[in-house]
């Protein structure tokens, strides 16, 4: 029978195991632990800087506990795959219970049941097929990065002493939190890099200093700090030289071949946004961007700096991109094709060409009036499976949609008539990308859409009639409100708000559209701006709008203002080619305002250009003429001058010797160089025919320059004036048949290093 | 992270900026890059133009001694070394202590001495020497082996052994006097040219006149006994490892008695045994210690011929006389009865019986059969016993046989 005591002692070491402060042992020492926790902490600190969640305070204690069980994992015995479940388990618990703690609530029991109510939501909207809103799965997916970057980084380096690991989980959360996030995370990845280096450079002194312990090697004092110091050094010129080099440009080539991939990455694409519909996505505060996706009730901050001024026949909206999937939050892109050509409708449709000087470039987008067809410069189309419309056009590279640029576009000249009696049976791919609503819709939101509309006859007309009741029931602001979390945006905006911008009239417009049955979509992009003394319209940030296209078969996508802050767009009642128009005279246009002389005016191709059907520049044929050429010229030039340096240098090792001694010097210097060194016991002679048995071709001069050599130096008299000259002649054809032999030399040598 | 790694995390990289157009992805990839070049770089650049030596202070050691080796590196090059490890590779005991050290550029000299102590006997090649180095990093190393072969023996301890003396000789027509013989006699053998060093009262003047250069006479030696160290390497009766086994005590015990013999001017020879018999005739001077202990410093345990078929093998070869010394841990009383014939045919015989630890009653009644016929057999026997100094052997011969 035990004692109680030693039964009490065995349960309180069972339940407090005594804890064995080796297994917390940093590998980089203390020297190297706080330069790890920094680094592992710079990335939930970039999270909370792109500013995806508003939940983020818990990403940094998630890491820190990542770091310290990956230590304990890996310092200990338990193997590598189990350490993965082991990872994996206490990841999951610990991100959960972080997140619970750090979100609002009364109670954490009420915390953890508002968790699990939110997955729940999230996991029943994902599974109807429908974007899911919720963004707390996003936030445990980003904790569970977290706390896996710091977990493997610490155990690949305490099990495997990989302190490249270490580095690189880290380092590629960063990197893709970093390239996503539009607001300038630079710094971050710099000091990331700067500390990476660093934390490599001591952990480099710990494998080092651990072998020279185990192989009896004694390292001389301060050879830790000289290593540190060394590594320190060259950390900072090689991120100064990195950050200074200018940057690579998109070579057309491996664009080209990259948009390969692009199919399945704009599918995973658009699959990643509809789980993660109600992240915040990049942050739209810094000017205009025009992002795949939108979210409602963002304020842009818009200047009054210019974006590019275009030189056009009449005044337009630039459409910029598109938007087809509403996900109860915002809109998204999910029309992402990339193709050189597409063929729009020509029905109701006369081209028009305006020529863009492009200030501030918008990544590679271009800019046109609906609906483009070609543009000056490589591009491409992003589009559906219905090749007879774009959501956007794109330069093939960047600097492409930088500069001057002429967009031809195929601008509607349909009269109302003409659209009334458009008919509404709608291809299937456009009732399928057009009509979509998700389920969250609330029903007086349908219930005002048939309100409006129910009675209208054509398509046409419902349109006409929802872009009215919007421009004359709501009022146009600039202070912009989001929804409240849970509340679609629509129906907050057109039962509550009643007033705000144009993102907010776009989308209640587009979604009472669908409502009723009419194909519609959110178009992002630039108003016509206003004429400049050059007769040019500069185009600023503050002009950036947002407005609605609905579909009519034959006739293409046709714009609707619902703005009120903005003309409503000018359209005939009657077309002059109508048979209902005998007479033939235009239509009279039911708005006066900055577009009212786009549909009167004579838009002419110009034949310089092409005609409308012409095919667009073909991208392939301009590859070589878009090839970068500038870091080939840089590498050659570079080349060019090594050699120059090393002619220089070569011919001034030999200042100031007479002519037998310099073309001596230089045949030992480049024969050695050639791989036929002197030995030090030979004779000029013997060197000499030593080299001319393996180098036939130099035998004789080597011969001369060797007898003139030995008469300069031995013979009472010298040389000779005519051995002077032979061995200059000598050295000339010495050099020739040498430098022919160095590449094979230079190849070897390489060679040889590399092996 | 091997080179290959940074290879292929690099390529993606640029393909991803290239392809893509994005600073942060060039950054990267330019980071990657000139980490990697310059790394390259400094890893091939940093063994160029270094150049070591090594002097060993001596040649030969006894265990125990401490051997001075003296490095000198040199570094010609016009950058200095951030770091360069300097390693030797040997079949030392241990590995030899290397040392770390920067160097400055343009012929700067760093120099250094490593003392090592002597802890096994046998021949130890040193060389060759290793550099090594590589970028802060740890991305690329460099290693140089540069062929600086060297040569070093570790000879067996040698100890005073002041209780022991050498066996009295038996010279003809004389009783066993126990005090060595003269080295030379007054017998002129014949005369020869003289040679540095020769003593002056050798020359031979009339010689010296006759042919007009100096000559020296040459005495016919005496017969002085020579003694036959008898060392047993057979394995089966060996026992340990390292300083305290026996293969250990019977070398040193060996080798003690060579030097004592050889500095007291006897002609001394060696038999092993073991592997097969190793007879090393008898001569003297330092040429014969020298031989005797590179000998020495080289035998191990091995073999199955036992010392008792070797001493009825080597008994012709030895003259009246002469004396042997016989070195053995074997407790098998075969190699008594030729202990005794040695004895029988006026050959001075004594006996080192080396003991070890392992041992049990069987071998502890063994010993003492053994040792009691030894003395039947009038054959002086110390007892080494495990733990007993090496310096009192022969001190209480008689205790230990009890």
């Amino acid at each position: 029978m035990r004692s109680p005591e030693l039964v009490l002692g065995s349960l309180r070491r069972s339940l407090f195991p005594p804890i064995d402060w080796r297994k917390l042992r940093f590998r980089g020492g203390w020297t190297g632990l706080p330069i790890y926790l920094v680094m592992i902490l710079i990335y939930p600190a970039s999270l909370a800087q792109a500013g995806w969640v508003d939940l983020n305070t818990q990403f940094t204690y998630i890491a820190l506990a990542g770091a310290v069980l990956g230590t304990i994992a890996g310092n200990g015995r338990i193997r590598a795959r189990r350490s993965t479940v082991l990872g994996a388990l206490s990841g999951t618990l610990t991100v959960v219970v972080m997140t619970i703690i750090a979100s609002d609530g009364p109670t954490v029991h009420a915390k953890a049941v508002q968790l699990a109510t939110h997955v729940n939501n999230w996991t029943t909207q994902i599974f109807a097929g429908e974007s899911a809103n919720d963004p707390t799965v996003f936030v445990l997916l980003l904790g569970a990065t977290c706390w896996a970057g710091a977990y493997a980084g610490a155990f690949a380096l305490a099990r495997e002493h990989r302190p490249w690991d270490a580095v690189v989980f880290s380092g590629i959360c960063l990197t893709v939190n970093v390239s996503l996030a539009l607001t300038s995370l630079y710094f971050d990845l710099i000091l990331f890099t700067l500390l990476a280096l660093v934390l490599l450079v001591r952990l480099h002194i710990v494998n080092l200093a651990e072998r020279w312990e185990r192989q009896n090697i004694v390292p001389a004092g301060e050879m830790d700090w000289r290593l540190l110091r060394g590594g320190l050094t060259w950390t900072l010129v090689l991120i100064l030289m990195a950050f200074f080099t200018p940057r690579v440009a998109a070579a057309d080539l491996v664009s080209n071949a990259f948009t390969t991939f692009d199919a399945p990455y704009q599918r995973l694409q658009a699959e990643w946004q509809r789980f993660f519909a109600g992240v915040s996505g990049p942050s739209r505060l810094q000017g205009v961007s025009f992002s795949d996706a939108i979210r409602l009730g963002q304020a842009p901050n818009l200047g009054d700096r210019i974006v590019f001024h275009v030189d056009a026949p009449a005044a337009h909206f630039w459409r910029a991109v598109t938007y087809d999937f509403y996900t109860g939050v915002g809109w998204r892109t999910t029309e992402t094709d990339r193709v050189d050509k597409v063929t729009p409708q020509t029905l109701g449709r006369e081209p028009m060409q305006a020529t863009f000087d492009i200030i501030v470039p918008h990544a590679n987008l271009l800019f046109g009036a609906n609906e483009p067809q070609k543009v000056s410069v490589p591009f491409q189309f992003q589009t559906g499976d219905d090749r007879a419309y774009s959501t956007s056009v794109r330069a093939v590279n960047r600097n492409q949609a930088q500069g001057t640029y002429t967009t031809t576009s195929l601008v509607s000249t349909a009269s109302k008539d003409e659209l009334r009696r458009a008919t509404t049976v709608y291809p299937a791919v456009i009732k399928a990308k057009y009509l979509q609503l998700p389920s969250s819709i609330p029903q007086r939101v349908k219930d005002l859409a048939f309100a409006i509309a129910a009675t209208k006859a054509t398509a046409y007309d419902k349109a006409e009639a929802i872009e009215a009741y919007l421009r004359n029931t709501y009022k146009y602001s600039t202070v912009v409100k989001s929804a409240p979390p849970g509340r679609d945006p629509v129906d907050y905006f057109l039962f509550d708000l009643k007033a705000d911008f144009c993102e907010y009239f776009a989308s209640s417009m587009t979604v009472l559209l669908r409502e009723v049955g009419v194909p519609a979509r959110v178009v992002e992009g630039f108003t016509a701006g206003e004429v400049d003394a050059s007769g040019r319209y500069a185009v600023r940030e503050l002009n950036a709008h947002a407005w609605v296209e609905a579909y009519f078969p034959q006739y293409g996508w046709i714009e609707f203002e619902p703005t009120p802050s903005e003309l409503p767009f000018d359209r005939a009642e009657t077309s002059p080619t109508d048979p209902n128009n005998p007479a033939g005279t235009p239509g009279t246009p039911a708005d006066k305002g900055d577009r009212s002389g786009l549909l009167g005016r004579d838009t002419e191709p110009d034949p310089g250009i092409g005609g409308v059907n012409d095919t667009p520049p073909n991208v392939g044929s301009g590859l070589t003429k878009y090839v970068d050429p500038r870091p080939g010229l840089a590498l050659l030039s570079a080349l060019l001058l090594a050699l120059l340096v090393a002619l220089v240098r070569f011919e001034y090792r030999f200042r100031g010797l007479g002519t037998i001694d310099s073309a001596w010097g230089k045949t030992r210097l480049l024969g050695a160089y050639a791989g036929h060194a002197a030995r030090p016991s030979q004779t000029p002679y013997e060197y000499a025919e030593s080299m001319g048995q393996e180098i036939p071709d130099a035998h004789e001069p080597l011969r001369t320059i060797a007898h003139a050599r030995v008469q300069d130096r031995y013979a009472p008299l010298g040389a000779t004036d005519a051995e002077r000259d032979a061995a200059a002649a000598a050295w000339r054809t010495i050099a020739r048949v040498f430098v022919t032999l160095l590449p094979t030399r230079i190849v070897r040598a390489v060679a040889k290093l590399v092996r | 992270m091997r080179p290959w790694h940074f290879a292929v995390l690099w390529v993606g990289l640029f393909i991803a900026a290239v392809s893509s157009g994005v600073e942060l992805l060039s950054y990267l990839a330019y980071l990657l890059l000139f980490v990697g070049v310059a790394m390259w770089i400094t890893a091939r650049l940093t063994l160029e133009g270094l150049s070591v030596k090594r002097t060993v202070g001596q040649a030969y050691a006894h265990l125990g001694d401490r051997i001075d080796l003296n490095y000198e590196l040199r570094n010609d090059h016009r950058l200095g070394k951030l770091w360069v490890e300097v390693s030797e590779t040997s079949n030392w005991p241990e590995p030899l202590t290397g040392r770390v050290l920067s160097i400055a550029g343009k012929g700067a000299v760093r120099r250094w001495r490593v003392s090592v102590p002597a802890l096994r006997r046998g021949r130890f090649h040193l060389g060759p020497i290793v550099l090594r180095s590589g970028d802060p990093f740890g991305l690329f190393a460099t290693v140089a082996r540069i062929p600086l072969d060297a040569l070093v023996l570790v000879y067996p301890k040698v100890l005073p052994l002041p209780f022991w003396q050498l066996p009295g000789s038996f010279l003809e027509g004389n009783v066993l006097t126990g005090q060595r013989s003269l080295q030379s006699t007054s017998m002129v053998m014949g005369i020869r040219d003289y040679r540095p060093g020769d003593a002056v009262n050798r020359i031979h003047w009339p010689s010296s006149v006759r042919h007009r250069g100096l000559f020296v006479k040459e005495f016919e030696l005496d017969k002085t006994a020579d003694l036959w160290i008898y060392l047993d390497l057979e394995r089966h009766w060996h026992r340990g490892e390292g300083e305290m086994s026996t293969e250990e005590r019977a070398v040193t015990v060996a080798a003690s008695v060579v030097a004592k013999a050889l500095r007291e001017h006897r002609n001394v020879g060696l038999v092993t045994t073991g592997v097969r018999a190793e007879i090393l005739h008898p001569d003297r001077g330092t040429k014969q210690f020298g031989k005797l202990m590179q000998y020495l410093a080289e035998v191990s345990v091995g073999g199955s011929r036992t010392i008792a078929e070797v001493m009825v093998e080597t008994l012709p070869r030895l003259r009246r006389g002469a004396s042997v010394l016989l070195i053995t841990p074997s407790l098998d009383r075969a190699w008594v009865r030729p202990a005794s014939t040695f004895r029988e045919s006026s050959i001075s015989t004594q006996a080192v019986l080396v003991g070890s630890d392992d041992t049990d009653e069987r071998d502890r009644a063994r010993r003492h059969a053994l040792l009691g016929e030894l003395v039947v057999a009038g054959v002086k026997t110390a007892h080494l016993q495990p733990h007993m100094n090496i310096e009192d052997l022969f001190h209480e011969t008689m205790n230990a046989i009890a």
